[in-house]
């Protein structure tokens, strides 16, 4: 490496030591709060910094939204929380034009903003809302602004939307439509805590102080090192590894995996490998890589494809997870692109 | 190339060596399987079809075969840099690192910020790489089956050549080898009879030599190309031979006038042969018959005058003959003895005349010898690859061997010895002594009659000394019904009938019965 090279890749080094030890801050402060479920608080401090939306799915009384709850105290970010409910109107989350009369009786609109447009927003149990409510979330979960009576007003960065959702198979809810699955970069399954777990739960929230978490990181930070992510090179037979794996997952394909053929009506979108390369990038700074490789995709697979597959009906009929589907992609995917030497 | 391009090229290169050696290895093991279970698949339907396997002569090619694809598998099994890294990264452990480096140094604009980190990363990672650990050149399960199936092929090259299953067309094929083993052991018997009552030093030279590949053909095991290189070889040896003998004979024979034209000897080698050889038995008959007037002439007082006289009437009738040089040359010289008075310098002479002319039979005799033998030789070998091409392998092998040579059927134009296989035949009736070149699967027509009067001659008998006592014994007759209903036969065949009675010299009471049993049947034929 040439002098003339070396500061820049030094400075590189220090940026991304520093984004590793932020990563870990914050990781170490939902661990505060939070008992057990590693691997979803990292997956939800991986979209964090990611810049993508997480979808959590679980029974109620999980701990969901004291996560999202101790993340926001963590981040130096304005929270919002949106409690979903079979009435609430696009207008209750988006915002609305309010005519409000001034001190010299003159009235006017003024825009009342949602609370979409806080930083950390919370939608909760968000398929108890109709569909049509659900869709307000659209546009601005993915252009990071909401346009109201034809005017487009952007959202502050860094904005993080984090719902919860109860299993559709409990009463009074409704499936979130595809396009707005699609707009997660994850969706993360809340399992219910294992014994130790329940006893670390009771002494920690019914002790005299239950544990807060410390703000850790600002929003001009967090906007840093989502833009340092960005710029972890990608090689390209990593690339292809993330494409076949997307495209692994399709039925059309003619070597597509087998349970895809069997089991799927529409695979991952696009939206799904650039999920997976978003995540990889964040999750090799986070383990002090300054690439992504093939591991980071086999880790990040399934929680970033799972809710971009929809299975056909016999996929549905035998009780087929998209999870089952994606490992069987990635065993696809690994015998596709294994380095071969000739003979 | 950048400074950590160079450096991560020469890191990497170890590896990419020997990942080349051992997918080269990979390959010269599966060339190798797939050589060894073509040749042992080759050798079992030796054991069934007759088919020749010749593992000696294809064992060069094959290993030059392998030699080539070796090196030039080293060549194109050679990964490039960006898989030798990948593989590197995997065996080690290295989450992409290797190849993530490999791409970026290869791209065209120069990385900087995190790719340098991540290439620096990767220098330092590949600086602690062990090649022998991340690519050991190793003994693959391939070529462990590979040497199996080698050891498996020796095995069968050892212990199994030449078996066949019997009833198989490959079993026919080893009896016919093993009949023409034992042809090959008379004809090479007769040989050494012939050489030796005749004095052949060629034949008896050559008897050993053809007994011997007979017997090896006799053994238990022999495979078709064996039996066929053994065989022509035979015919090989045999033909060198006859063509040392022959040179010698022409040689003698340079000086002998030709025989003239219109004698009626075709002018083919074979025809060359045979008059050579009447010439000299001619020659040997004129001079036996006047050395023995000369011996008659001493003991009975032969005048010098008669004696020269003689000797110059051989000498014109050796002349006529066109005997070989050296025996005329003898003659004249005892002529001129005689005349000279000089009857015992004259007998020396007409004995040396006549030890050439003997020493000449000789050859002509072992070159004759020979010659049948190679023919022998040679047609157990047709026989030997008509068994193997399966044509009429049933009918050879109930066929004898060809234990005696083909006789000619007595005609105006017998075959001449010494004839070559090149020479047709000579046409005539039942003249033909060799195999035909046709292809058609039809016989031709048969063979004309010759036309030789049939005497009939039988042995009477005499009646017997005792008595002769006739029994007739008459059984039970049945009235039963005909199996077949009687009924008139075919005008054609009713025509044929009459014909037949009419010509044959048949009994007139014998035709009465005849015309009276077909009238029964429905009519007068």
């Amino acid at each position: 490496m040439s002098n003339a090279d070396r500061p820049a890749a030094d400075l590189a080094a220090h940026t991304a030591d520093e984004f590793r030890r932020t990563f870990g801050l914050v990781r170490g402060e939902l661990s505060r709060v939070i008992v057990g479920h590693q691997e979803l608080l990292d997956l939800v401090v991986t979209a964090l910094f990611a810049g993508g939306h997480v979808l959590l799915e679980g029974v109620p009384g999980l701990g969901k939204t004291l996560l999202v709850r101790t993340l926001a105290q963590a981040l130096d970010l304005r929270f919002a929380r949106i409690q979903f409910t079979p009435d609430l109107m696009p207008a209750d989350i988006l915002g609305t034009n309010l005519v409000v009369q001034d001190d010299a009786g003159r009235r006017r609109f003024e825009f009342q903003p949602g609370p979409i447009f806080g930083q950390i927003v919370l939608a909760d149990e968000i398929n108890r809302a109709t569909p049509k409510t659900q869709s307000a979330l659209l546009e601005a979960m993915q252009e990071h602004a909401v346009s109201i009576a034809g005017e487009s007003r952007p959202i502050e960065e860094p904005f993080f939307v984090l719902a919860t959702q109860n299993p559709i198979e409990m009463e009074g809810t409704y499936p979130l439509p595809e396009a707005q699955l699609d707009r997660f970069l994850f969706k993360l399954r809340v399992a219910f805590p294992a014994l130790d777990e329940l006893r670390e739960i009771a002494d920690r929230t019914t002790g005299p102080e239950p544990a807060a978490a410390r703000r850790v990181v600002d929003g001009a930070t967090l906007r840093r090192f989502q833009a340092f992510a960005r710029e972890v090179p990608v090689a390209a037979h990593v690339q292809e590894y993330a494409a076949r794996l997307v495209l692994a997952t399709h039925p059309e394909p003619a070597e597509t995996a087998e349970s895809a053929r069997r089991f799927v009506r529409y695979g991952a979108s696009p939206r799904g490998l650039q999920a997976l390369i978003r995540a990889g990038k964040v999750r090799a700074l986070a383990q002090g890589r300054a690439h992504v490789a093939t591991d980071d995709l086999r880790a990040l697979a399934v929680p970033s494809l799972r809710h971009r597959i929809l299975l056909n009906f016999e996929g549905e009929a035998q009780g087929i997870e998209p999870e089952r589907v994606i490992e069987d992609a990635l065993r696809h995917t690994e015998a596709q692109t294994a380095p071969a030497v000739n003979a | 190339m950048t400074e950590e391009a160079r450096e991560l090229h020469r890191l990497l290169r170890p590896i990419v060596r020997r990942l080349a050696i051992a997918a080269a290895g990979r390959f010269a093991a599966r060339a190798i399987i797939a050589a060894a279970a073509g040749l042992l698949v080759w050798a079992a339907v030796t054991a069934v079809v007759p088919v020749p396997f010749p593992l000696a002569r294809l064992l060069p090619w094959i290993a030059a075969a392998l030699v080539i694809g070796a090196v030039v598998a080293t060549r194109w099994c050679r990964p490039s840099l960006l898989v030798a890294a990948r593989v590197a990264d995997r065996r080690a452990g290295l989450a992409d690192r290797l190849g993530t480096a490999v791409d970026l140094l290869g791209r065209a604009d120069r990385p900087a910020g995190l790719a340098q980190l991540q290439i620096r990363d990767a220098l330092s990672a590949a600086t602690a790489l062990e090649p022998r650990a991340v690519a050991p050149i190793r003994v693959s399960k391939d070529a462990w089956l590979a040497l199996a199936l080698c050891l498996l092929l020796a095995g069968w090259v050892r212990f199994g050549a030449g078996l066949a299953v019997p009833g198989t067309p490959a079993g026919r094929m080893i009896a016919t080898i093993h009949r023409e083993g034992r042809a090959l052991v008379d004809v090479g018997r007769r040989l050494d009879d012939t050489g030796r009552a005749g004095r052949l030093p060629e034949a008896l030279r050559a008897a050993p030599a053809v007994q011997e590949a007979g017997r090896r053909l006799e053994a238990p095991r022999v495979g078709w190309d064996d039996a066929m290189g053994q065989v022509r070889d035979v015919v090989r040896q045999l033909q060198a031979a006859q063509d040392s003998v022959r040179r010698r004979i022409d040689q003698a024979m340079a000086g002998g006038r030709p025989t003239r034209p219109g004698t009626g000897t075709p002018d083919t080698p074979a025809g060359r042969r045979a008059d050579q050889a009447q010439r000299v038995d001619a020659a040997r008959l004129a001079l036996e018959d006047l050395a023995g007037a000369l011996r008659e002439g001493t003991g009975t007082g032969l005048s010098a005058e008669e004696l020269a006289r003689r000797l110059r009437a051989l000498s014109d009738s050796l002349d006529q003959l066109g005997a070989p040089s050296g025996v005329r040359a003898s003659v004249d010289r005892a002529r001129r003895a005689a005349e000279n008075g000089q009857r015992g310098a004259s007998s020396a002479a007409l004995g040396d005349a006549l030890q050439d002319l003997q020493g000449l039979e000789r050859m002509l005799g072992d070159e004759q010898a020979l010659g049948d033998a190679r023919r022998q030789a040679q047609r157990s070998a047709e026989r030997i690859a008509q068994a193997a091409r399966g044509g009429g392998t049933a009918q050879s092998a109930q066929q004898p061997g060809p234990d005696t040579p083909s006789q000619a059927a007595s005609g105006s134009n017998p075959i001449t010895p010494g004839s070559d296989d090149t020479t047709p035949p000579p046409p005539g009736p039942n003249q033909g002594s060799l195999a035909g070149r046709g292809t058609g699967g039809n016989l031709g027509a048969p063979t004309p009659r010759l036309g030789g009067t049939r005497t009939q001659g039988r042995l009477q008998g005499l009646p017997g000394p005792g008595s002769t006592h006739v029994r007739e014994i008459v059984g039970p007759g049945r009235a039963a019904p005909a199996q077949h209903p009687a009924g008139r036969p075919p005008a054609d065949v009713a025509h044929e009938i009459d014909h037949a009675l009419s010509q044959d010299p048949l009994p007139p009471a014998y035709v009465t019965l005849v015309r009276r049993y077909f009238d029964t049947l429905g009519g007068t034929p």
